[in-house]
């Protein structure tokens, strides 16, 4: 059938049923066909009849105009000849015949409705309109119009068989329809709604509304969109509102909306939040794959109910009472691959994935929490620098997870694949990881590194094992922080102990926090090794700035920089300050959250100089003396950034900063607390700056020295799997 | 015994009471197929069972089922002997407390033989999962061919499992592997169903048909879910492959816009 034919048949149809709606109460004129009607019949005679069209609602609609035959006892045609009136005047021939011979006297044709008929013809014929991207092909506007057909008809069939869900539920079903208002005496919304309204489920799945002997329809219309019910299989209340807030706005309840406007507009109805991705997926268009669950739905139905689908279940109950309990899922029967929400969101998760990675594997991933400004997101870039140059960076993903930011692409090397996990804050963490570990066994990788995601530690509890056994995984531990309480915590004591067996090795960028794990933990000997300390490299050698002007007749400038947190200390560099008002000090950073100490108003002498993107942006060549005051850290970058700009350092000595803050090439203070400490050093420079600035020229020959790419990559490269880029590193 | 079309293995380990309403719902399965013509060879797979089990599958009632004692404490190692010692060209599992419809054996018997009447490498599948007992939920079991079909859902869940249909040979190139919970690796059924799609051949469901799969509070499958276990990582699901493999395709990824 060509289109055009299809559309014909379709305006036919609709001007048929608006006769109905005209002239006629459609309940009634189906109840009265529908007691003589003989189903089996029907179907045998007429096989075009898909399984899952009410033969009734067929037979109204279309079957008694193409001259088909409702029972062998009747011929449409015969009787249509016989009574022109009755053709002339589009009444239901066989409505027509019963109605003429149960009730003598009469009237065949009541009206619909009076007052307010038009707007319910109206309303009718909307919902008895098809989408007009469902009418796309013959098929899918054949198979959408018999659906309009049927949803226009509720499966009620008088005189059939029990449903196989069995005659107490249906008795349930009964005494409910019993309860609801007359046909045609209910409001617009309520007779729209009951045209799509699933009254079996709605008692199957709300046992408190079966027992309340309330309307269901009218619980619906009151409470159930507030509480989150469903009318139908075919209708997520919850998610239809969610997705079109528009319809909340208006007011008009979310399921007459749909019936009467959004369905015909393509609008999706499904429970799927990421409904539409699926779609994509499969190359199917939204409303075009809703309209496929809903005929297949309605199809399930009606073998649950009446056909050899529901015989079975019967049979099997038989032997097994317990699955009858079942039936109520039944009637939300889940379509694979339309799952459940979660499943749905992981699938187009997974893809989404998959398309951000190009379709292509991986050998070696670098899984990071984001890509914000920090010391752990710049040792990311060089260890993704190093497994670009080992595994060449087409091979290489970096892998976003917690939030999706990338603030700086220029840390990691230009050809590796950028990923992001692109979070769903409403998704429960275990459905995240498991996308996690799934996509990174899809990119079949020999190496994967963590570099403070969370979300990796997470996913590692329950599939570490799973993923070990096809990857190496490698962790990167940075220096432990202090909470609130000022006890330590962090990563590297949540996570450590917890995967150091299946971890193929741990790197830290401190030998003294190295030392601490193996001691802490009583690291065996023969496994010490798997503690390995990469030092951070530099990169690109920076110029020495240049020596500031004499003191002679200036004020000595001191530099500090860092986050106004409780780790950086403030609170030191304003005592230092006031002890010693000849000094400027000049401060970069920001306060953060967890502020703590150091935030009450600054001494005269320091400046708050606001934050920089690069280092090379500060005035270098002003400083006399850099000053650092961390209470605990690892080896930070900013330590390594000034000692390779020959700036002499007076610091805190505390976990790996020792490794830059050299005794004799620079001014350690063992007691981070003594701000005489940090002054006697901040003096010692002054005393003879030229001495100071040849001590940390030295220094910085050191860092540079032994910070190296080339160091940084053979000690990673030796650490790789035998025969992977440990062994055909291409660096 | 003439050879059988269909090898019907129900495996057991520790089951007793519990498996009565699976014998007899299989028992009317194997009536209504040798009602239409269908041969079935009835095994009872006893692995590594305890005595009670022993005990329940040793009475007079089930004695046209041939029993099995194995020592492979392990299902999937258990699956691979008996396809070994079945004669059938199709064979059909049932785990020891599920059931199954009346009609599955006989409509699933046919929908192989019109397979293999047609040159197609199919296993075939019931329509439906009808979970019941300790967990209720219904779900389709799709054709691979299937407009609405997409691999992708393998990374997430099993569209099958094994209390399928399958000739012989399915088995026989892709056997069983074993589970390894304890390193979070199970789901053999669910590895099967990837691999045997991944080399051709075609998963199809067969209409009107329902596996009913009981929920216990201790099954495999509640052990694997509660560890979180996954299936293996399988070459099939590569990042370049996974698209293809319900096609038959060595991999040409879909790209549309995600």
């Amino acid at each position: 059938m060509s289109i055009g034919k299809a559309a014909r048949r379709f305006a036919r149809r609709l001007k048929a049923l608006e006769a109905l709606a005209r002239d006629q109460k459609l309940e009634q004129v189906r109840e009265i066909i529908a007691s003589e009607f003989d189903v089996d019949f029907y179907r045998t005679k007429y096989p075009d009849v898909l399984q899952h069209i009410d033969p009734v609602a067929h037979y109204i609609a279309d079957g008694w105009r193409e001259g088909r035959d409702p029972s062998p006892g009747f011929s449409t045609r015969s009787y249509m000849e016989r009574n022109p009136d009755v053709r002339r005047t589009g009444i239901n021939p066989f409505y027509h015949y019963l109605a003429s011979r149960r009730a003598s006297g009469v009237q065949l044709l009541p009206g619909v409705v009076s007052s307010g008929g038009g707007a319910i013809r109206a309303t009718l014929r909307s919902i008895l309109s098809v989408s007009p991207r469902a009418a796309r092909s013959e098929r899918q506007s054949a198979g959408a119009l018999n659906g309009a057909a049927y949803a226009a008809f509720p499966p009620r069939k008088a005189g059939e068989a029990i449903p196989h869900y069995g005659a107490t539920f249906h008795k349930t079903m009964e005494r409910a329809r019993a309860g609801m208002k007359p046909i045609g005496a209910g409001s617009l919304e309520y007779e729209v709604i009951r045209v799509g309204f699933d009254l079996a489920y709605y008692l199957m799945h709300y046992a408190d509304i079966a027992r309340a002997g309330v309307d269901p329809i009218q619980h619906y219309i009151d409470h159930g969109v507030e509480e989150g019910r469903d009318p139908s299989p075919d209708f997520s209340t919850t998610h239809y509102v969610a997705r079109y807030p528009d319809i909340k706005g208006g007011g008009a309840n979310p399921f007459y909306h749909w019936l009467t406007v959004g369905r015909a507009e393509g609008r999706i109805a499904q429970p799927f939040s990421e409904f539409d991705g699926l779609c994509s997926m499969i190359r199917r268009e939204p409303a075009d794959v809703q309209e496929t669950l809903i005929r297949r739905r309605r199809d399930l139905r009606e073998r649950f109910e009446h056909g050899v689908l529901g015989e079975m279940v019967k049979k099997a109950a038989e032997f097994e009472p317990l699955i009858a309990h079942t039936w109520p899922d039944a009637l939300k029967t889940k379509l694979s691959p339309f799952h459940t929400d979660q499943a749905v969101a992981q699938v187009v998760a997974m893809h989404r994935l998959h398309h951000q990675a190009g379709f292509r594997r991986a050998k070696a991933v670098v899984v990071i929490p984001h890509c914000r400004l920090g010391g752990g997101t710049r040792i990311a870039g060089y260890l993704a620098d190093a497994l670009a140059r080992i595994y060449g960076p087409e091979e290489l993903v970096v892998l976003r997870t917690d939030l999706d930011v990338m603030q700086f692409p220029e840390w990691f090397p230009a050809g590796c694949r950028h990923v992001s996990l692109e979070v769903n804050e409403d998704e429960p963490r275990g459905g995240q990881g498991h996308v996690l570990a799934e996509f990174l066994r899809s990119l079949r990788p020999e190496v994967v590194f963590n570099v403070n995601s969370r979300l990796f530690w997470d996913a590692l509890r329950h599939y570490g094992k799973a993923l070990s056994a096809s990857m190496a995984l490698y962790g990167y531990f940075f220096c432990n922080d202090k909470n609130a309480l000022g006890h330590w915590a962090g990563y590297p004591l949540q996570k450590f102990y917890r995967y150091f067996d299946i971890l193929s090795a741990v790197f830290t960028d401190s030998y003294h926090f190295a030392d601490e794990l193996r001691a802490r933990y009583l690291v065996p000997p023969d496994q010490a090794g798997k503690i390995v300390t990469l030092e951070s490299p530099v990169a690109e050698p920076p110029p020495i700035a240049p020596a500031p002007a004499p003191l002679a007749g200036r004020r000595p400038q001191i530099f500090w920089s860092g986050r106004f947190d409780r780790q950086k200390r403030l609170d030191l560099v304003y005592a230092l300050a006031r002890r010693m008002p000849e000094a400027n000090f000049r401060l970069w950073g920001e306060p953060v959250l967890d502020a703590g100490n150091g935030l009450e108003t600054p001494p005269a002498n320091v400046t708050l100089e606001g934050v920089y993107a690069d280092l090379a942006e500060l005035p270098l060549a002003q400083c006399d003396v850099w000053l650092y005051t961390s209470e605990w850290d690892g080896v930070p970058n900013i330590l390594i950034e000034i000692a390779t700009r020959g700036v002499p350092i007076v610091g805190s000595l505390v976990g790996g900063t020792g490794e830059i803050l050299r005794e004799g090439l620079s001014w350690p203070v063992s007691d981070i607390e003594d701000v005489g400490g940090y002054q006697a050093g901040v003096l010692a420079v002054l005393a003879d700056p030229a001495a100071a600035r040849e001590r940390a020229v030295r220094l910085r020959s050191e860092v540079l020295t032994r910070r190296t790419p080339e160091r940084y990559r053979e000690t990673v490269r030796v650490h790789l799997p035998v025969g992977g880029g440990g062994s055909n590193g291409r660096g | 015994m003439a050879a059988a079309d269909l090898s019907l293995v129900v495996t057991a380990h520790d089951e007793t009471v519990v498996g009565g309403p699976a014998m007899r719902a299989a028992e009317a399965a194997i009536e209504a197929a040798e009602c239409g013509g269908i041969a079935v060879e009835r095994f009872i797979a006893l692995d590594a069972a305890t005595e009670p089990c022993r005990a329940f599958y040793a009475q007079p009632r089930l004695s046209k089922w041939q029993i099995a004692t194995l020592d492979m404490r392990e299902l999937g190692r258990t699956r691979n002997e008996m396809v070994s010692r079945a004669s059938g060209r199709w064979i059909a599992f049932l785990d020891a407390d599920d059931l199954f419809s009346e009609n599955w054996l006989l409509e699933g018997a046919r929908c192989l033989a019109k397979a293999e009447e047609q040159g197609r490498k199919t296993i075939a599948h019931p329509e439906l999962n009808w979970l019941f007992d300790g967990a209720g939920a219904v779900y389709t079991k799709p054709n691979q061919s299937d407009p609405l079909f997409s691999p992708y859902f393998f990374y997430v869940g099993n569209y099958y499992d094994s209390l399928c249909m399958a000739p012989r040979e399915a088995h026989l190139q892709v056997p069983y592997v074993h589970r390894d919970i304890s390193n979070g690796l199970s789901f053999q059924d669910w590895q099967w169903g990837i691999e045997t799609m991944a080399a051709g051949w075609e998963h199809v469901a067969v209409k009107d048909t329902i596996i009913f799969k009981r929920r216990r509070d201790a099954s495999l499958v509640t052990e694997s879910l509660g560890r979180r276990a996954i299936v293996r990582g399988l070459e099939a699901m590569a990042i370049d492959r996974v698209a293809g493999i319900h096609r038959g395709q060595e991999g040409s990824p879909r790209r549309p816009q995600p």
